[in-house]
C-alpha cells in the first residue's frame, strides 16, 4: 500500500500545484492580451 | 395558444409513458416497488423539462412579457402565475399517466393509497415546478436554452428526487421512517417558491 | 507610505505556501496506520474548503449585485465561480485518490461531503456556462445572480439529503479521520489558511482581469 499510496500522493500534490500554476498563467496571459488590445485601441484613437 | 397547450400536454404525457415503458424493458420486466418509485419520478422530472422549456419562450416571441410588465400588477405575480401554470400542467400529466401505469404494468400498489400518493406528487411537483419556472426565466434568452435548462435543473433537484423517491417507495411498501424526508421536502418547497418570488422583482425592474 | 495590498497578498501567499509545505512534509509525522498517503488529506480538505468559500462569495456577490447593480460585484462573482470550479475539480480528483488508497473504493454515493462536492461542481459549472451565453445584457446578468443565489441555498440541502440517504444505504466508507496528532493539526490549519490566502490572491487576479475586460468593451463600444 505504501508504494501505490506514495504515487497517489505525488500525483495529488503535483496536480494541485500544476493546476493552480496553469490557471494563474492563463489569467495573466488573458489580462496581458486585453491590455495590449486596449493600448492598440488607444493609439488608434489618438490618430 | 390553446392548441399549443394541448400539443404540449400530449407530448409530455406520451414522453412520460414512453420513458416508463423503456424503464420496464431496461429492467427486464422486474421493477421492485422501490425501483418503480424511482422510475416514476425520473419519468415525471424528464417530462417536466419539456413543459418548462416552453413557458417563457412563447412569451418572449410574442412580446407578451413586455406587455405584462407595464401592467400595475406585482411583477413577482408573473413568476407565481407561471409557476402555478407549470405545476398544474405537471400534476395533470402525472394524474393521467398513473392509472395507465397501474394497468399496463399491473402495479396495484399505485392505487392502494391514493391520498398519500397524491400528497407526495404535489410535494415533489411543487419543487420541480418552482425551480423549473425560475430557471426557465433565467435561461429564456440564452442561445442553448433547451439544453441549459435540464443542466441547471437536475443538480438542484437531487435532494427532491432522493426525498420523493424515498417517500413514494414508503407509500408502496412501508419500511423505516420518512419523517425527515417529509420535512425536507416541505422546507424545500417553501424556500424554492419564496426565494424566486422575492428575487424575481429584482430581475425584471429596469 | 501607500501600501500595495496586492503585492502584500502575493508575497504572503507565497511565503505561507512554503511554510505549509514544510509543515506538511517535514514537521507533521507520517501517520502510523495509513502511511504517507494520509498527507493527501491536507490538500484535499483545503481545496474543498476553498471551493466552498469561493461559492459562498459567489452567493454574497450575487446578492450585492442584485441589490445595487454594482458591476464590481458581478465581476467578483464570475471570478470566484471560476476559482470555485477549479478547486472543486481538484477536490474531486484528490478525494477518490484518498478513498481508493484507504478503503479500496473510488467513490461512495453515501458520503455527503464528496457527493456535495460533485453537485457543487455541476451547479457552478452551470453558472459559468450561463454567464457565457448571457452576454453583457444587464437583465441576463441579474438572472445569473439569481441562479448563483439559488444554487448556494441548495448546497446545505444537498448535504443533508445525502446524510439522511446514508441512513438507509449503509456506507462503504467511513470518513472520520480519527484524532489528529497535535503537529498534524498545526499543519492542517496552517494549510487551510494558506489556501484561503491563495483564494483571495486568485480572486484579486480574476477581478482585475474582469475589470480590464470591461474597460476593453467600453472602449470598443465607444468607437
Amino acid at each position: 500500500m505504501t508504494d501505490s499510496g506514495m504515487t497517489y500522493m505525488v500525483i495529488a500534490y503535483s496536480l494541485v500545484f500544476a493546476v493552480i500554476f496553469a490557471y494563474t498563467l492563463t489569467l495573466g496571459s488573458r489580462m496581458g492580451k486585453i491590455e495590449r488590445e486596449i493600448e492598440a485601441l488607444k493609439q488608434a484613437q489618438k490618430k | 395558444m390553446e392548441l399549443r397547450t394541448k400539443e404540449l400536454f400530449n407530448s409530455m404525457f406520451l414522453f412520460a409513458l414512453l420513458a416508463l415503458i423503456i424503464f420496464n424493458f431496461a429492467f427486464a420486466g422486474s421493477m421492485p416497488k422501490s425501483v418503480l418509485a424511482g422510475a416514476l419520478w425520473v419519468a415525471f422530472l424528464f417530462a417536466s423539462v419539456l413543459g418548462l422549456n416552453r413557458s417563457f419562450v412563447k412569451e418572449q416571441d410574442k412580446g407578451c412579457l413586455e406587455g405584462l410588465l407595464l401592467a400595475p400588477a406585482d411583477r413577482s405575480a408573473i413568476y407565481f402565475g407561471k409557476f402555478l401554470g407549470n405545476l398544474v400542467f405537471l400534476l395533470f400529466v402525472e394524474a393521467v399517466s398513473l392509472p395507465l401505469v397501474t394497468v399496463f404494468f399491473n402495479r396495484t400498489e399505485i392505487v392502494h393509497h391514493p391520498l398519500e400518493l397524491a400528497g407526495i406528487l404535489v410535494l415533489g411537483s411543487v419543487a420541480i415546478s418552482s425551480v423549473g419556472t425560475i430557471l426557465s426565466a433565467i435561461t429564456a434568452n440564452t442561445k442553448t436554452r433547451e439544453l441549459l435548462l435540464p443542466i441547471l435543473l437536475f443538480p438542484l433537484m437531487i435532494p427532491v428526487i432522493i426525498g420523493a423517491v424515498e417517500i413514494t417507495a414508503y407509500i408502496f411498501e412501508p419500511k423505516g421512517t420518512i419523517d425527515q424526508w417529509l420535512r425536507l421536502l416541505v422546507v424545500y418547497d417553501i424556500i424554492f417558491v419564496l426565494v424566486p418570488y422575492v428575487l424575481f422583482d429584482y430581475v425584471v425592474e429596469e | 507610505m501607500k501600501v500595495d495590498w496586492s503585492k502584500v497578498l502575493s508575497v504572503a501567499t507565497l511565503v505561507m505556501m512554503l511554510v505549509s509545505l514544510y509543515l506538511i512534509f517535514i514537521y507533521a509525522p507520517i501517520e502510523k496506520t495509513m502511511g504517507v498517503v494520509q498527507k493527501i488529506f491536507y490538500v484535499h480538505v483545503s481545496t474543498a474548503w476553498t471551493g466552498f468559500l469561493a461559492f459562498f462569495i459567489v452567493f454574497v456577490s450575487s446578492i450585492i449585485f442584485l441589490r445595487n447593480g454594482s458591476r464590481l460585484a458581478d465581476i467578483v462573482a464570475y471570478a470566484s465561480a471560476e476559482i470555485g470550479v477549479l478547486f472543486t475539480t481538484l477536490t474531486l480528483i484528490t478525494g477518490p485518490m484518498w478513498a481508493r488508497s484507504f478503503w479500496g473504493k473510488w467513490w461512495d454515493w453515501s458520503e455527503p461531503r464528496l457527493v456535495t462536492a460533485l453537485i457543487l461542481w455541476f451547479l457552478y459549472s452551470g453558472y459559468l456556462i450561463l454567464h457565457r451565453s448571457a452576454g453583457e445584457d444587464i437583465r441576463r446578468a441579474r438572472f445569473n445572480a439569481v441562479y448563483g443565489i439559488i444554487a448556494f441555498i441548495d448546497v446545505p440541502i444537498v448535504f443533508l439529503s445525502v446524510r439522511w440517504y446514508r441512513a438507509s444505504h449503509p456506507p462503504l466508507l467511513v470518513f472520520e479521520p480519527g484524532g489528529l496528532d497535535a503537529s498534524m493539526k498545526v499543519a492542517f490549519f496552517v494549510t487551510l489558511f494558506t489556501f484561503t490566502l491563495l483564494y483571495f490572491w486568485l480572486l484579486n487576479l480574476g477581478t482585475r482581469a474582469g475589470k480590464v475586460q470591461d474597460e476593453l468593451r467600453t472602449l470598443k463600444e465607444g468607437l
